[in-house]
């Protein structure tokens, strides 16, 4: 045989099995695409130069090492499912006198084919995607992002990976051709499958693993000290999911099968046994489809309350636009950095606003008396005083405290083995006290005289420390800058440090902006898989029962009631991978808020109610969208064949 | 008494590029109730559209076909499986059973979709499934007993609705002799018992239990065997009818 023909037959082996490819190819296409997107994004170096950029390519650098290893995996599976249909065929060429080295060169040939148009499609579409994403980049860092048209390094890096996976995938098919005898290619992928026997114990065991799981869930407190609990709680919910489908769904039919009234109905009756016929093969791929569901809308919602959450973040943060801090040796250099900014403040057209400067002091000591060390801070009772206008008066060994979870209870604090009456506790203090109640380590706040002596026990007047807090007022795109020139200002002078709302802002976004773009593109990528192992099971499925649906209107069934099973059935197959990954997500929720609220100081239950359902609600109409493409076809390969061959 | 007319039935096929195929060109016979008809023809003579169009599963491009008196192309198609379920009965060369289903659940499949309750159900598989001795299998699987036992539960299948007529196509095809024998005794027994049965076969033996055999071939009924007594034996007429028209084949060449 020559070359041309094996061309040829390998071209016309993908339009006949077009079916099967078209899914495969799209898929290889938009997995390229994505890598090189990636990769170019990496490897851009205006990403660099924007605040958190680095953060953001060290989080895409090790999501493109997950995402190499993912596509590998997903390809080899797609292609697992073409193969299997394509058995007979294969068995075919060997009984017409192909031996097993003419095959192995078609199905080079097929992949070099494959390989090619994906590679080319693929890159050509990443080289658009990566301007578009650069763009939304931009606009979600708030932060110019000009990236390379083209990058070789990408190009390379893509061309490569590529060509590993599809010979690996090259190799896995030659394997599968080699082990299997001709007689079992020929009879492809029908043999004789057994119903799955109902297996209590598991079942059981699977109910118990989910409570487990979920209790977990709720029960953890501090996602940073109970990392062990969380594993455990995600491995009780992923081990729960497969059991849960692989033998309690098994038991479940069983009773309803065993209900005969029920059962010896219309519209139970090949539903019900269809399903339990099946279970086995498929309990593991809806498990799969489970787990990728969840996985995807946790990431959706994290990612977007993340996103969504950076401004309650930042302000919860920062109470003030710009805060000075210097020791009380540098005041000069405060004046200094201060007449910069009067004089300045009119160039950027900016006004300064409630301006608030106190003294104060940091420490640790145990104050509670409860053996552990505690964070506090000392304010002045005279700043105190001057800033809410009161003419408070504290014995020397009294102080004020302020009223936080902590201290609600506290008659009186030590330090240094001396006892110091709390005379009163306040509401609120003039300044930021965000972190007296923080979730990690929480803050005492202290009023003190300053020459009481409680501030000489702390030795107060060796740390004190100045605070200058203010509102900038005015465009914020001018309020930005102005907190730019202050904090080059303040590093020029030096000794005199400066912390500015809208600099921190820009750097969360820097890295958040990141994160919710990596979000994103783990979303689509394990949706993209989701969506694809669900086409893939429908489609090879729906060869399989092609016949036996044959058989059903041949002994009286009609095409309405054939199509009704079949959407019922398809609809279950659907819905009980997205039910469960909702109830999962519902479950894993509580966790989800802490691990934010712990990470990002955000504690904004509406934020990641919202977004979960926004994650559930636009997960479940993309399913959906899949549900109806898929549905379509395996209607098509069944009613296909129903002009009946007797 | 004609249960089943066919009349001047005509069936044409457009092939993919446009031909037409003349499956069937000019069929007609009457049925009379309690007959055991055999259709005999080679390969491609047009029996098995004969049989699809006679299940109602293929539409007649000319002709009729009445059924007690029903004409198949006044049955609306939504209406068409029940009455497939109501009157008809399937018996396949390869069984046809779902392996899905116990044997006793493949039984019922037709009183399951024609809405019957459980209790009748029971009462209606007893006598089927003790006539053809599979009573001790019902919950079994297809593929856990033989091709004898599947296809007399498949028989059971089509037995269980009692349709005014058993559509067989090529039922010992796939069975070894004696299950083969098996199930034409068991044929025979439903014949006596008042049954309609059509029987597409192959088989000269087969043939040669039923009452009247017709033969086909080139989409028409060239010939016809009628016995006069049950017991007749018309097997050598069976084979004289088969070398006749290989002959007349033969030297038409």
């Amino acid at each position: 045989m020559n070359k041309n023909l094996y061309g040829k037959l390998a071209l016309t082996n993908i339009k006949k099995n077009r079916l099967m490819f078209l899914p495969y190819i799209i898929t290889c296409i938009v997995t390229i695409a994505l890598f090189y997107t990636m990769n170019s994004l990496v490897n851009d170096t205006a990403l660099k130069n924007i605040p958190g950029g680095n953060f953001t390519i060290d989080v895409m650098k090790f999501g493109s090492l997950l995402f190499t290893i993912l596509s590998l995996f997903f390809l080899l599976y797609a292609n697992s499912f073409i193969f299997k249909r394509r058995k007979k065929e294969f068995g075919l060429y060997h009984l017409l006198g192909m031996e097993k080295r003419h095959v192995r060169k078609l199905l080079r040939l097929e992949n070099l084919l494959i390989a090619l148009l994906t590679i080319l499609a693929g890159i050509i579409i990443g080289l658009v995607f990566t301007q578009v994403v650069g763009l939304a980049m931009s606009m979600t860092m708030k932060a110019p992002l000009a990236s390379n048209i083209i990058s070789i390094l990408a190009i390379i890096k893509t061309i490569g990976t590529f060509i590993i996976i599809f010979f690996i995938i090259y190799l896995y098919n030659v394997k599968q051709i080699h082990s299997v005898h001709i007689i079992e290619l020929m009879k492809g992928g029908q043999s004789g499958e057994r119903e799955p026997k109902a297996k209590y114990l598991l079942a059981l065991l699977g109910c118990i693993l989910l409570i487990a799981g979920y209790l977990l869930s709720f029960t953890v407190n501090n996602p940073k000290l109970d990392l062990n609990a969380m594993i455990t709680a995600v491995v009780f919910v992923v081990a729960a999911t497969y059991l849960l489908f692989i033998a309690f769904s098994v038991v479940l039919l069983k009773m309803l099968q065993r209900n005969e009234s029920f059962y010896y109905n219309k519209d139970y009756f090949t539903l019900i046994s269809t399903m339990l016929y099946r279970m086995k093969q498929n309990a593991v791929g809806l498990s799969n489809i489970t787990i990728l569901s969840t996985a995807t809308m946790i990431v959706m919602t994290t990612t977007i309350s993340l996103y969504f959450g950076v401004n309650t973040m930042v302000n919860n943060t920062f109470q003030f636009d710009v805060s000075i801090t210097n020791t009380t040796e540098h005041e000069a250099e405060q004046q200094q950095l201060q007449s910069f900014i009067d004089n300045q403040k009119e160039r950027f057209n900016v006004d300064i606003a409630s301006l608030i400067s106190y003294r104060g002091g940091q420490f640790a000591a145990d104050l509670t008396g409860d053996g552990k060390e505690d964070f506090f801070r000392i304010l002045p009772l005279e700043d105190f005083n001057t800033l809410t206008n009161e003419r408070i008066t504290l014995a020397s060994n009294e102080v004020l405290l302020l009223k936080s979870k902590e201290t609600a209870e506290l008659q009186s604090i030590n330090l240094n083995d001396e006892s110091f009456k709390v005379k009163d506790k306040v509401e609120e203090l003039p300044f930021d006290t965000s972190l007296a109640d923080n979730i990690e380590d929480s803050w005492i706040y202290v009023v003190a005289s300053l020459t009481g002596e409680f501030a000489q026990a702390a030795d107060l007047e060796n740390s004190l420390t100045m605070y200058q807090d203010f509102n900038l007022q005015g465009d914020s795109k001018q309020v930005n800058e102005f907190s730019h020139a202050i904090a080059d200002e303040a590093e020029t002078i030096g000794n005199v440090y400066v912390e500015a709302k809208s600099i921190y802002k820009e750097t969360v976004l820097g890295s958040f902006g990141g994160l919710l773009f990596l979000g994103i593109f783990i979303s689509v990528i394990l949706f993209a898989e989701t969506a694809l192992m669900l086409y893939y099971k429908q489609i090879s499925e729906g060869y399989d029962d092609r016949h036996r649906f044959a058989i059903m209107k041949k002994v009286g069934m009609s095409e309405k009631e054939l199509k009704r099973t079949i959407s019922r059935q398809t609809l279950i197959m659907f819905l009980a991978p997205l039910a469960v990954a909702v109830i999962h997500l519902a479950a894993v929720l509580p966790l989800v808020m802490k691990i934010i609220g712990f990470t990002a100081a955000m504690d904004h239950t509406m934020v990641v109610l919202g977004s979960a359902l926004f994650a559930v609600i636009l997960f479940t109409i993309i399913y959906g969208v899949t549900f109806r493409f898929t549905e379509k076809n395996y209607l098509r390969i069944i009613l296909h064949s129903s002009k009946l061959k007797p | 008494m004609g249960i089943l007319k066919v009349q001047n039935v005509k069936k044409v096929y457009k092939s993919r590029r446009g031909a037409r195929v003349e499956a069937l060109s000019d069929i007609s016979f009457t049925v009379n109730k309690g007959e055991y008809i055999a259709i005999m023809g080679e390969s491609g003579s047009g029996k098995t559209t004969l049989l699809n169009i006679l299940a109602s599963l293929d539409e007649v491009t000319d002709g009729e076909v009445l059924l007690e008196g029903m004409n198949y192309k006044h049955i609306p198609n939504d209406e068409l499986a029940a009455f497939r379920r109501q009157h008809l009965g399937f018996v396949f060369q390869d069984f046809n059973l779902l392996d899905q289903f116990t044997l006793k659940d493949n039984i019922f499949l037709p009183l399951v979709m024609a809405n019957l309750r459980v209790k009748e159900m029971n009462a209606k598989i007893k006598d089927i499934a003790a006539a053809l001795e599979i009573e001790h299998i019902l919950n079994k699987y297809p593929y856990e007993v033989s091709g004898g036992q599947q296809q007399r539960a498949a028989v059971a299948r089509a037995l269980i609705t009692s349709p005014s007529l058993i559509l067989a196509d090529e039922p010992t095809g796939a069975l070894d002799s004696r299950s083969a024998q098996e199930l034409l005794d068991l044929f025979a027994a439903f014949h006596q018992a008042g049954q309609t049965i059509i029987m597409v076969t192959h088989s000269v033996y087969a043939a040669s239990k039923a009452s009247r055999v017709l033969f086909i071939k080139d989409g028409k009924i060239n010939n016809e065997i009628k016995k006069n007594a049950m017991n007749e034996d018309i097997t050598q007429q069976i084979f004289d009818m088969q070398s006749a028209a290989v002959t007349r084949r033969s030297t038409s060449l």
